[in-house]
């Protein structure tokens, strides 16, 4: 029996192996083996992760501008690295002022894009379609309408002024309440069980590739 | 009688509101030889001489006439003549007599009448029993002014007008006759009724006639009022008191130096001078704070200044220890002029001791003082004119404030002036004590005791001195403290390198306001020592800062005398005890489980695994693969296959590598048929950092070419680009959909390669068909909210098992063209497609079958299980 000969695919499989089975120790309990793997993922996939960013947003979007001679791409690039530049300061206490502009502007631009998106891409085209499936779909329709209130109203804590049995809904918003938070299970259980099947099939996957690395040691 | 004119204000700078007193009030001697003073006519009228006519007599006077006769027939007597009216302006009360009725008389003799009438209504009295004498006495003859009464001061006579006085007002009382007498300067004679003495001087003092004494000097500026009580200048005749004309006679050489320019002495120890015309209570007044003491020290004490007030006096004696203590002033000789409420107030309130000799009789001590500052007085007991030469007075005032007669202000006595400023301005002054304690500049800079305290022990300066200090009560102890070195010089003030001492009497009071004491409990321990900071520092027995409230004694039971409780807050309240009493509960620790493996956790994983590995080992098909297309497979094919010719497919690959068993199959299944059309470029991009791995791992398996062949050059066609890492997240998707200031995003591909692609936006690219392969259902959603709806751009939807939920929502609005998910999609599109089938795949979909249904088995038992054992333990509870 000869010993197969060290190829990058026979030591990524073992590292593979060894990998999987780390993590799969996990059923058993939180466990060194377990810690051990997933630090090594976490440091891996952060390590790529700096490298991606030095290529792909420093490089080309920062050195290369202020670089290639143009004012305006200068000026252009430099305007984001003033506001790295608060940014690093925010450790410090004394400066920690100056990064608040740069977090500003962040949150602001990322909720000026969320907010947009989400009132012309999900709200109007969602409520478009609703209404313009009535009265073809009308049962369908009536149920996405019935449930998208309940389920809004689930999450409203409005209660009445205070009686002899306590502070308690009104009856009607009590009511839909039950229904929204029916309809909140209902999706729930819906991710819940795709999420299982997704389990499966990476679990499926790692086990066939393991049986496959197995048997490729098996001559 | 005095004429009207002689009623005007003859002296010069009066003003006087003079006018004629009516004839009534001149009686004309009587014409009997009666002693009975004049009367006016009308009231000497008869009953014979009544009006003929009834008509004549005023009607009030008739009436009165009618109700007084007892039979209407009796004549009516003349009655006295009233006395002589005051001034018109000089409201007199009338003299109370019986008002008998009169009888009407002629117009002209109605007065009479009345008279007659009022006398006939009452028999008429003795003359020396119910009149008063000056009604009954007549003014036979005015009686010299300058003729002193036996009974009447001095002053009282001297106050009496030059000019004979008419029998009339020759009883009249002195209040009387001297109002009336002013003017013309006539002064009443008087017996001296023991009436006359109950007069206040003051008001006889009001009088005319002294202005005549004004020197010239106050005829300029000086009120007629004040001028008139201006003793004569030259008085021969004592018709002003002496005190007034002694002032009105002091000269400038006579007065008082200033007290800054003279030592402090004690204020001579002499009461007012043996005047007949200073009431005693101005004497009293002056040496009342001039007790009975023994003989003065041997030391010689500082000359006494007859200028010094007393109470001046008296705290420079007691700066000086040796200063002799002042002598007791003696009662004034009695006068007979002096009313008897003065005399005894005299005799009350001093002891037998000559008074000092005044320069002028009449003057008190105390203006005396003033006037004499200067000139050295006399042995204590010998008394001394307090006169004050009016130079005197009037050169310390200017000429038009001076009262004529009157001494200037006091001025102070120099010694005890400088002798408290010395302290108050000596630098020196040490307000702390103690080390390291500052000096003050000034005095009262350290009052709150940040350096060392003011607080001083008098015991500790008095003891020093060992002479008796002046008599408790009379000077604040802090001042008391205060004593000239042998220099003359203040002592300064040291902070007390003891505790300070405070009266037994104080320090009653004080201990006695303490917290404790007035609780009643149990006095607390005494602080060590004295107090150590603030205002009350190194001060021993002092109050110390007590407890006032004591929250930890304090019960609501003493504070609310009644609450009032609604059910609900009853209710309120009961369950919140309940809740803290079972706080207060122990609750068991169930030791059944520690140490106790998870054997259900084991035996789920186990479960699972077999139903997962016992397949794939032994090839058993729980599930045949899925045969009919679902209808996002069909229709997934149906856009793929409509793509035209170069069209240009971005993919988004939107999963890492933990989702690439799931995903890749998908992926694969959804490339491979555009993989053999050459004129269709794919660009690969993601916004995840792993992402770009994903998809050259994609474009790999689905495209062997592109590991060995060569891309084309003219432009993209047939390229299959992996443009990489895009930063941002849905920033950067909204970026490439709305355009970039930096250059094309397309330019560059994942390896750093250029691309040649000069679009800067989607729409400048602009690709056929958006297929986005994510695993999350945010990731789709944001390809769809920023890439699809600004752009209009298809876009196609491939995701996994758990966020397939998520992504109907946009195919029903047809935002996605088509929807793939999971494995079992994978594997109909392929069928569909017709591709070889992939085994690995169907193993898996096999396995995945078998596993999910492994877990629907266990979700099911478990949550009979866990429901069966809840529901006991519920009941348990319950019971």
């Amino acid at each position: 029996m000869t010993l197969p000969q060290l190829s990058p695919d026979l030591i990524v499989g073992a590292l593979s192996f060894i990998f999987t089975l780390a993590l799969l120790s996990y059923v058993i309990g939180d466990n060194v083996i377990y810690r051990l793997a997933l630090h090594l993922f976490v440091g891996v996939a952060a390590g790529y992760a700096g490298l991606v960013v030095i290529y792909k947003v420093i490089t080309p979007y920062l050195i290369i501008p202020m670089s290639s001679g143009d004012t305006t791409l200068a000026i252009l690039a430099g305007v984001p690295l003033v506001l790295f530049i608060f940014l690093i300061l925010k450790l410090s206490p004394r400066t920690s002022a100056l990064g608040n502009l740069s977090i500003a502007y962040m949150v602001g631009v990322g909720a000026a894009v969320a907010i947009g998106g989400a009132i012309t891409g999900t709200l109007i085209p969602q409520i478009s379609m609703t209404w313009r499936a009535f009265p073809n779909e009308l049962i369908n329709q009536i149920i996405v309408v019935v449930g998208a209130v309940a389920t809004l109203l689930y999450f409203q804590y409005w209660l009445r002024a205070e009686t002899t049995a306590g502070a308690e809904r009104a009856a009607v918003t009590a009511v839909l309440a039950s229904i929204g938070k029916g309809f909140t299970v209902a999706t729930l259980g819906a991710i819940y069980a795709g999420m299982i099947l997704s389990g499966m099939a990476v679990f499926t996957e790692r086990v066939m590739a393991m049986s496959t690395w197995i048997r490729g040691l098996i001559p | 009688m005095a004429s009207p004119s002689e009623n005007q204000d003859s002296t010069a700078g009066g003003r006087r509101f003079v006018s004629k007193p009516p004839d009534w009030l001149h009686a004309s001697p009587p014409e009997s030889g009666s002693i009975t003073p004049p009367v006016p006519a009308w009231l000497n009228a008869s009953p014979a001489e009544a009006p003929a006519s009834p008509s004549a007599m005023p009607d009030w006077l008739a009436k009165v006439a009618e109700a007084v006769s007892p039979g209407g027939g009796s004549p009516p007597m003349p009655l006295q003549p009233p006395p002589r009216a005051p001034e018109p302006d000089v409201e007199m009360a009338q003299p109370a007599a019986p008002a008998p009725p009169v009888e009407a008389t002629a117009p002209d003799n109605a007065a009479d009448d009345l008279f007659e009438a009022m006398r006939s209504a009452t028999p008429a009295p003795p003359a020396e029993q119910e009149l008063p004498d000056f009604l009954t006495k007549t003014a036979d003859a005015p009686e010299p002014v300058s003729n002193a009464e036996p009974d009447v001061p001095d002053w009282l006579n001297d106050s009496a007008p030059a000019e004979p006085v008419s029998p009339a007002m020759m009883d009249a009382p002195d209040w009387l006759k001297d109002s009336e007498s002013a003017p013309t300067g006539a002064q009443p004679a008087t017996e001296t009724p023991a009436a006359m003495s109950d007069v206040p001087d003051w008001l006889t003092d009001n009088e005319p006639t002294l202005s005549d004494a004004q020197p010239a000097k106050t005829e300029e500026a000086a009120p007629t009022w004040l001028s008139e009580t201006l003793p004569p200048p030259a008085a021969a005749d004592t018709s002003a008191p002496d005190w007034l004309i002694a002032a009105a006679e002091a000269k400038p050489e006579e007065l008082p130096v200033p007290a800054s320019e003279q030592p402090l002495t004690p204020p001579p120890a002499t009461p007012a001078p043996a005047d007949a015309g200073v009431p005693d209570w101005l004497s009293n007044m002056a040496s009342d704070d001039m007790p009975a003491s023994p003989p003065p020290a041997p030391s010689a004490p500082p000359p006494a200044d007859a200028g010094v007030p007393d109470w001046l006096s008296n705290m420079a004696s007691d700066e000086t220890p040796a200063a002799p203590p002042p002598v007791p002033s003696a009662p004034a000789p009695t006068d007979a002029g002096v009313p008897d409420w003065l005399s005894n107030m005299a005799s009350d309130e001093t002891p037998a001791a000559p008074p000092p000799a005044p320069t002028d009789a009449g003057v008190p001590d105390w203006l005396n003082d003033i006037a004499s500052a200067e000139t050295p007085v006399a042995p204590p007991a010998t008394p001394s004119e307090g006169a004050i030469p009016l130079e005197t007075a009037e050169s310390a005032l200017p000429v038009s404030e001076t009262v004529s007669g009157l001494p200037g202000p006091t001025p102070a006595a120099p010694g005890a002036t400088d002798d408290l400023l010395d302290w108050m301005s000596d630098p020196s002054v040490d307000l702390g004590s103690g080390a390291g304690s500052p000096a003050p500049s000034g005095i009262g800079e350290d009052l709150l005791g940040l350096t060392d305290d003011l607080a001083m022990s008098a015991g500790v300066v008095a003891s020093d001195e060992g002479a008796a200090a002046a008599p408790a009560g009379e000077l604040p102890e802090w001042l008391r403290g205060l004593k000239p070195t042998a220099d003359g010089e203040a002592r300064p003030i040291t902070g007390p390198t003891q505790p300070s001492e405070l009266s037994d009497e104080a320090m009653s009071e004080i201990s006695d306001l303490r917290f404790d004491k007035i609780m009643g409990d149990a006095p607390r321990g005494e602080a060590s020592g004295p107090e150590k900071v603030g205002a009350l520092k190194d001060v021993s027995g002092a109050i110390r800062p007590e407890l006032v409230f004591d929250a930890q004694r304090l019960t609501g039971g003493k504070l609310v005398g009644e609450s009032i409780l609604t059910k609900e807050q009853e209710r309120r309240i009961l369950l919140l005890e309940g809740l803290l009493a079972r706080q207060k509960e122990e609750v068991p620790i169930s030791r059944a489980r520690r140490g106790v493996l998870p054997i259900d956790r084991w035996l789920v994983a186990l479960l699972v695994i077999a139903a997962i590995v016992v397949p794939l080992a032994l090839g058993i098909k729980v599930l045949s693969a899925p045969s009919a297309p679902s209808g996002g497979v069909s229709d997934a094919k149906k856009v793929l296959d409509s793509l035209s010719p170069d069209a240009r497919v971005l993919v988004a690959f939107e999963y890492e590598p933990d989702t690439a068993a799931e995903m890749e199959p998908l992926a694969g299944a959804l490339l491979k048929p555009l993989a053999g059309r050459a004129d269709i470029s794919v660009l690969a991009i993601s916004t995840k950092p792993v992402g770009p791995v994903m998809a050259d791992r994609v474009f790999r398996q689905v495209n062997p070419k592109l590991s060995t062949a060569v891309q084309p050059t003219n432009g993209i066609t047939g390229r299959w680009i992996n443009l990489g890492y895009l930063p941002g997240g849905s920033v950067g998707v909204s970026g490439i959909a709305v355009g970039s200031v930096y250059g094309s995003p397309f330019a560059y591909d994942y390896l750093g390669q250029s691309t040649e692609i000069e679009a800067k936006r989607l729409s400048d690219l602009p690709p056929d068909l958006i297929i986005v392969l994510a695993t999350s259902g945010e990731d789709l959603r944001m390809w769809v909210e920023q890439a699809g709806r600004p752009t209009h751009i298809p876009m196609l939807g491939a995701t996994s098992v758990s966020s397939t939920p998520m992504a109907v929502p946009y195919r029903q609005s047809q935002q996605l063209t088509a929807l793939v998910s999971g494995v079992n999609d994978a594997i109909a599109y392929r069928a569909l497609t017709g591709q070889t089938p992939d085994k690995p795949l169907e193993a898996v979909w096999n396995a995945q079958a078998s596993g999910a249904l492994a877990a629907v088995v266990l979700i099911i038992a478990g949550n009979i299980i866990y429901g069966l054992m809840a529901v006991r333990e519920q009941q348990e509870q319950n019971a």
